[in-house]
């Protein structure tokens, strides 16, 4: 008992700022914006807030005094001023209804949702909660040692304690630098080719209409409800004759091969939606398909390209299948596979392990942030449609 | 250029005035259809031919008809191994839609209403698991269910209830019912988005009239949403379906690939991997047949799946339009 309270007197302030932060976010902005179109941009900003709000109070609880505590909550209030100022996108409020049963309706309405809307915050924030808090103590074991893991496995480490062992272990001598280049390297080329390769094929099915091209677009589509893995076999000999084993070369081009379904699938979709007064306006003045590809139809792609981009980086990254079975050698071992080898490894020393789960997560948790917004329109667009 | 005209006439494309144009957009498939043909389509239906092969090497080369899912269905040494890594797939499966995708439908349905403050914080927290590697959530969860450290038994230590921590991850009855809430914890944010998605797209109109009409919140969500959902439903269920069967990686990370205690959380993709790829115990040497046989028996029953959804949209065709 004694544990739990004080990891949670030690860490509201932390927590605190950022669930107040992330809900000023959620907050304020409606009451500015006609829809929810803007709602992620105030999250943001609010997430921002949080974070600051956080590190003052780490810095706070460094000093340990009152007067920390005070600095922090004025830095707080200025930023909430900034934010409230300048970063709301002001729309404009929302007309009024000027139909006296719709207004009494809604208002109805409104009171009898009150308790509904208590629940559903209830039910929301315990299921956060469910999902923070296992992310919390891998962020703050991963700064202890191992004595102090067993000791108090919930609190913030003060900072005499923290240590950043486990990470300095982990890139040096657990060749985490290589694994995270090879990582990278796969990602990357893989996207680039899943994006030139599937839009160029994607533009073609968009244009194209007949049932040549409806027979490939089902041919592509179908990818989608079959897993590449039940061909492991026989990918495995195909590795071999290109003479790709142990090489992450051998990774790019399944993961093209895996990735290409889905993303014909969005552009597809996507593309049947751009005007064709545009593309044609192109084709009039003389340019080649080729040309109104590149310099028309891409940059209007440009949202659905984002979200493709996401949709194939999260399970490239994460792949372990492929790294365990093609390429074991140590200099072509990805950060996934590599992360799965220290469990046998140093069974126990959580400390490392729990360092290299949170910086190998890191660079897909980046990207699905920053493009949170294009990644959830994109999936739920596809979700609709399909 | 030639051959390919010709080809292309042969199909019917030539000759009219849209024909240049068709030549354009066949050379821009063409590297797309390469692709997936040569590292998907190909090793996908080559591998049912292989299942008709047997060998120790990486090729099976001798041919023996349907030997292989003989043994595989009747073989005491992989008749037991297989139906036990159907069945918890079949267990693994109806978990995720009861916990997964209820709660998916759950959460959608809280996060659909416009003025719930910090909706938007709350779905991304939602799908934050989603993004994380199986690994990072399977080494995290076993942490906390650790009889020794863990931090769930220091929190039922803390409320006073030491007596309800249990080693679950030892215990072959609950073993993979933990598994497969550590999975529906994980994967949880993809069915909320599509749920989600679904209830948006809902028009108000439809919500509106009924309001004045008196009907409740829960009246309305039961008697006009959840109809309008069902495609979505469906097509949640389906990925649910596909992605459990071709699940691995939950039950190599968080239990080894043998699936203990006692295979009580072997599944079919765990299964795959020891006949075709790590061998399997008492054999111990990969049997690259029966691997390819487990694929296509996986690839039927995935297909039988796929084949029921359609059929079902294709019949409800109308509702799916709504959306």
């Amino acid at each position: 008992m004694i544990d739990v309270l004080s990891w949670i007197v030690g860490n509201a302030g932390v927590l605190g700022w950022l669930l107040l932060g992330a809900a000023v976010g959620g907050l304020v902005t409606p009451r500015f914006t006609r829809d929810d179109t803007d709602l992620d941009v105030a999250t943001w900003l609010g997430a921002l807030i949080g974070l600051a709000g956080a590190a003052l109070t780490a810095a706070a609880g460094a000093l340990d005094s009152g007067a920390g505590q005070v600095i922090g909550a004025l830095a707080l209030a200025g930023v909430l001023l900034v934010y409230w100022f300048a970063g709301v996108p002001r729309i404009g409020r929302r007309e009024r209804l000027h139909s006296p049963l719709l207004d009494r309706t809604i208002r109805r309405w409104r009171f009898d949702s009150f308790l509904g809307q208590v629940a559903s915050h209830i039910i929301l924030i315990t299921w956060s909660l469910v999902v923070l808090a296992p992310l919390w103590t891998m962020l703050v074991n991963s700064l202890k040692d191992r004595r102090e893991i067993f000791r108090a496995p919930f609190s913030w480490p003060s900072s005499d304690i923290r240590t950043f062992e486990g990470y300095r272990n982990a890139w040096i001598d657990g060749n985490f630098d290589i694994y995270f280049r090879n990582s990278l390297t796969v990602t990357i080329i893989s996207l680039l080719l899943i994006l030139a390769v599937g839009s160029l094929a994607a533009y073609a099915l968009a244009n194209w209409r007949g049932r040549t091209s409806a027979a490939i677009y089902l041919y592509f589509v179908a990818g989608m409800m079959i897993p590449i893995r039940l061909g492991t076999i026989n990918l495995v000999t195909i590795v071999q004759d290109l003479g790709l084993s142990d090489s992450i070369a051998a990774l790019i081009p399944i993961y093209v091969a895996m990735g290409l379904p889905i993303t014909v699938f969005v552009l597809t979709t996507f593309m049947r939606g751009v005007p064709n007064d545009l593309i044609d306006a192109a084709r009039m003045d003389g340019a080649s398909e080729f040309r109104v590809f590149l310099q028309v139809m891409l940059p209007l792609t440009r949202p659905a390209l984002a979200t493709v981009t996401v949709f194939n980086m999260i399970p490239i990254w994460n792949d372990l299948w492929f790294p365990l079975i093609l390429t074991r050698a140590e200099n072509a071992r990805t950060v996934t596979y590599g992360v799965s080898l220290l469990f046998g490894q140093y069974q126990t020393d959580w400390n490392a392990i729990l360092s290299t789960l949170s910086l190998a997560s890191r660079p897909v948790l980046i990207l699905y942030l920053l493009m949170s917004k294009q990644f959830i329109k994109g999936l739920t667009a596809g979700a609709v449609k399909g | 250029m030639g051959v390919l005209e010709n080809s292309l006439r042969t199909l019917g494309f030539a000759g009219d005035w849209q024909a240049p144009r068709r030549r354009a957009w066949v050379l821009f498939l063409i590297p797309a259809l390469v692709v997936y043909t040569v590292f998907m389509a190909y090793p996908l239906i080559n591998s049912i031919r292989l299942s008709l092969y047997t060998g120790t090497g990486l090729r099976p080369e001798e041919f023996v008809g349907f030997q292989n899912y003989v043994d595989l269905f009747t073989n005491p040494i992989w008749k037991d191994r297989f139906f036990n890594a159907l069945g918890n797939t079949f267990v693994f499966f109806g978990i995720h839609m009861a916990v997964q995708n209820t709660l998916g439908l759950l959460f959608a349905t809280l996060l659909a209403q416009t003025r719930l403050f910090g909706r938007n914080v709350y779905r991304s927290i939602i799908f934050i698991p989603a993004t994380m590697s199986v690994l990072l959530t399977a080494f995290l969860w076993r942490l906390i269910l650790n009889p020794r450290w863990g931090m769930l038994k220091a929190l039922l230590e803390g409320i006073g209830h030491p007596e309800w921590f249990d080693s679950w991850l030892g215990d072959e009855k609950w073993a993979l019912i933990v598994v497969s809430l550590v999975s529906s914890w994980q994967w949880v944010g993809l069915p909320t988005m599509m749920f989600l998605a679904g209830l948006i797209n809902i028009p108000d109109e439809l919500t509106e009239a009924a309001h004045v009409d008196g009907a409740n919140g829960f009246q309305i969500w039961l008697r006009i949403k959840l109809p309008l959902l069902r495609p979505i439903i469906a097509i949640v269920a389906i990925l649910t379906f596909i992605g459990n069967f071709n699940a691995f990686d939950v039950v190599y990370a968080m239990m080894g690939a043998t699936g203990p205690p006692n295979y009580s959380t072997d599944i079919m993709g765990t299964f795959f991997y020891r006949t075709a790829i790590a061998g399997e115990h008492p054999v111990a040497r990969p049997d690259m047949g029966i691997g390819a046989a487990v694929a296509t028996v996986t690839f039927l029953i995935l297909m039988t799946g796929v084949v029921m959804w359609l059929l079902w949209s294709r019949g409800k065709g109308e509702e799916g339009a709504v959306l």
